[in-house]
């Protein structure tokens, strides 16, 4: 009996953890998802059952919202990873300077996503802001870059790109470097090219790391909202509202915490759907 | 035996965990259910039997020494009124008290947390100031009332009255425990101000902080310029002047972006969050409403319908962002010479009394707004009924809004919530702009028009919202937005029992 005491002693404290941050939330939404749950009233003021599910699944918002989000992680994390990729390149080597840029290279990932949004807010204003001020002075033309579409689906995905590319840096850094230098000496003496180097020793062993590195991003980009809710508010009308986005309005500017609940679930279960096909369809090693 | 001695199977092992995980899971469950319906309970706050301690006996007393020595200089004939204690504070006990506010952060705002602050130190109080922008506002509002978390005051805007007003103190109910007529002269409070803060149901759910409407701001030198008059004479048949309706508010902003050397004639708040009031300005000046009495949404009626071909109409004449134009990128166009002439609320236009903020400020004047009916923006602060200090907390916001107040409230950045004080002779002299004042006037004697007070408000709000920035943005047509968001709010509010 004493021993059995001590197990649920040591195990308690993470299985309570687990429990209150991760189950308890997430089958309380699942809960409230079936209910009406007007924030104003804070609490349940009728059994709905699956309404709120239909009513989700029959919103054109929903999917465009899901659309909107499906295209800005495709675009922005294939544009992190491929400059993050021919940074790590670059820098995989002795050059002047190299660990100072190296670092300099990671500042805007420090940075909190607020602040790097409000920052090109200003900087993509149309009047005041220093990238219109440069095209003027090329003459080129200055657009409306966060109220006009699709200048304001590109601002946003060139935010993400500008924070997050140095995190695609880092591991893939941290990859190249961790690779057996044999296998590419190797190839040196038998007279391969740096391409052929590159396309075909390289990158085979490189592989999981960037399967890891894409994985993290995507489902990091996924979740976008920072960007929206500062610099275009999902605007102009609904074109950079993502699925995060869409839930916060249902949530707390519609204030229908069921409503939002719905969503979230669906949400989750599509996301989770579209990561185990992805697990199941990458290249295999 | 000792738990480390013993050896356990694999599959023991993996029992026991499950066994153990099963029974936290249950006791979570039962714990959750029985913290949620509790939750629940504290988050339905009743009236609360209040306590208070009584100090003193006497009908009326003095302030004590200390008080006297707090105050500074300029504050002696505004505070010498308050000397007399009336009998009803005197039994209020201010001592080690501590209040907490959630307000915002304008100039009106800032002028109440500096009276607060003097008035919480002449009475050794503490009081602790949160203070967001008005979006941030609104959702610490919407989440923390409902939740029960203990604030002494807190700033409403008219429109969340629907939602929240049954977390909230009747202000009606606190002036007649605590309340000092004398202190107050309610008498003089613009009707039009304390009525914008009444439920449908008469209760009054807070004491009006400011006045807010929105003013035509514009450039001076375009309307007075001589080429520009006789221009415009020529083309338009009258006077070139800031327009008082539509037909002139649509000539004027032609005029400008084609005859001067503004490429844009006009700027609004055009951005998502703001088009229940800005799209609510055009309807209710065509005699449109958001709903009929049996709350039934009326957006595409011919009323509605108009209203937004208008609005899309004003919209050809701003700026190249106007779909993201708020308050503040809407001040930004003004000072940037980007647009002649913004519909700006007064309380935000205080800003462009600024020199340093306002490069134009020798260029900058004021007129009332071209719509015939103006949304109204009170905002006021009320007593939550979870407020472990009401009395308190009442009887601070009776002082900074007494009348001996007014004049030190508006110097310090307010706007004028009392009729005697936009007539004050004195105060007006000291006005660098009265005609900032006197446009606010002219536009709330024309007429106002409130956001509903409905329960579910940010349902309305948001679908209107989202909507008709759709249509603006070109992504739907100005029928089929109307009509959309008709027939969302109106699922919505049927899934929400509003019609049962």
């Amino acid at each position: 009996m004493k021993e059995w005491y001590a197990v649920v002693l040591l195990l308690a404290p993470s299985v309570f953890l687990l429990f209150s941050v991760i189950l308890f939330p997430l089958v309380f939404s699942y809960y409230v998802s079936l209910t009406n749950f007007p924030l104003a009233e804070f609490r349940v003021t009728e059994w709905v059952g699956l309404d709120n599910y239909i009513s989700t699944l029959e919103s054109p918002r929903f999917w465009h919202s899901m659309t909107f989000t499906g295209t800005f992680v495709i675009i922005a994390v294939s544009i992190e990873f491929f400059l993050g990729l021919g940074f790590a390149l670059l820098f995989d080597r002795e050059i002047v300077g190299g660990k100072v840029i190296r670092s300099l290279m990671l500042l805007p990932m420090l940075m909190s996503p607020l602040v790097v949004s409000m920052i090109w807010k200003y900087m993509l204003h149309v009047d005041v802001g220093i990238v219109n001020y440069i095209l003027r002075s090329f003459n080129l033309p200055a657009p409306a870059w966060l109220s006009v579409e699709p200048y304001a689906i590109i601002s946003v995905i060139l935010i993400d790109v500008w924070q997050w590319t140095p995190f695609m840096f880092l591991v893939l850094t941290a990859g190249l470097v961790s690779l057996p230098r044999e296998p590419i000496e190797a190839a040196l003496i038998d007279g391969a090219t740096k391409y052929q180097i590159f396309r075909y020793v390289t990158l085979p062993l490189l592989r999981p790391v960037i399967f890891v590195a894409i994985m993290l991003r995507a489902m990091d980009a996924l979740k976008v909202f920072d960007i929206l809710y500062i610099t275009t508010r999902g605007g102009p009308g609904i074109a950079t509202e993502s699925l995060t986005y869409y839930i916060f309005n249902l949530a707390l500017v519609r204030r229908s915490i069921g409503l939002s609940c719905a969503a979230s679930i669906i949400a989750v279960f599509l996301v989770f759907g579209l990561f185990s096909l992805y697990l199941k369809f990458k290249p295999k090693e | 035996m000792n738990l480390s001695e013993r050896k356990f199977s694999r599959r023991e092992a993996i029992g026991m965990a499950a066994r153990v995980a099963a029974g936290v899971i249950v006791g979570g469950v039962v714990g959750g259910v029985a913290g949620y319906y509790a939750g629940a309970t504290t988050a339905v706050p009743t009236v609360k039997t209040e306590t208070v301690t009584e100090t003193v006996t006497a009908a009326a007393q003095t302030v004590t020494t200390t008080v006297k020595e707090t105050i500074t200089k300029t504050l002696e004939r505004t505070v010498s009124a308050s000397v007399t204690v009336p009998p009803t504070e005197a039994r209020i006990s201010f001592e080690g008290v501590e209040l907490k506010v959630l307000a915002m952060s304008d100039p009106p705002n800032i002028a109440f947390e500096k009276l607060a602050k003097e008035f919480a130190e002449a009475h050794g109080m503490k009081i602790q100031f949160e203070m967001y922008d008005w979006e941030h506002l609104k959702e610490k509002i919407m989440t923390g009332l409902p939740a029960g978390v203990e604030y002494d005051i807190v700033l409403v805007d008219e429109p969340w009255i629907g939602e929240i007003e049954k977390y909230l103190h009747n202000m009606e109910e606190l002036m007649g425990k605590y309340g000092d007529p004398a202190i107050l002269n309610s008498g003089d409070l613009l009707p039009t101000v304390v009525n914008a803060l009444r439920t449908f149901e008469g209760k009054l759910i807070g004491f009006p902080m400011m006045t807010d409407v929105r003013i035509l701001v514009y450039r001076k030198s375009y309307f007075e310029d001589p080429n520009n008059k006789r221009k415009f004479k020529e083309k338009y048949g009258y006077e070139l002047k800031p327009p008082i309706n539509y037909y002139e508010f649509f000539d004027v902003v032609e005029f400008m972006a084609e005859n001067t050397d503004m490429r844009y004639g006009f700027g609004d708040l055009w951005q998502k969050d703001y088009l229940e009031m800005t799209f609510g300005d055009w309807l209710y000046s065509l005699g449109g409403r958001f709903f009929d009495e049996k709350l039934i949404p009326q957006y595409d009626t011919p009323e509605g319908i108009i209203a937004l071909k208008l609005l899309m109409k004003s919209l050809e004449y701003g700026p190249e962002n106007k779909l993201e134009l708020n308050h503040e990128l809407l001040n930004v166009a003004f000072f940037t010479e980007k647009v002649p002439m913004v519909l700006q609320w007064w309380s935000v236009t205080n800003e462009m009394l600024d020199p340093e903020i306002n490069p134009l400020i020798d260029d900058t004047s004021f007129a009332p707004s071209f719509h015939p009916l103006e949304c109204s923006g009170m905002m006021a602060y009320a007593i939550p009924l979870t407020s472990p200090h009401p009395a308190q907390a009442y009887k601070l916001i009776e002082w900074v809004y007494s009348q001996q107040n007014a004049a030190r409230l508006i110097s310090l950045g307010g706007t004028p919530i009392r009729a005697s004080t936009f007539y004050d002779e004195e105060i007006r002299r000291r006005l660098r702009i009265p005609e900032q004042w006197d446009a606010a006037l002219l536009t709330l004697q024309r007429g106002l028009w409130s956001r509903p007070k409905i329960k579910y408000h940010g349902i309305h709000d948001e679908i209107i919202c989202s909507w008709v920035h759709r249509a603006m943005a070109g992504e739907v047509s100005i029928e089929e937005a109307l009509r959309n968001a008709s027939e969302e709010v109106r699922r919505e509010f049927e899934k929400a029992g509003v019609y049962k």
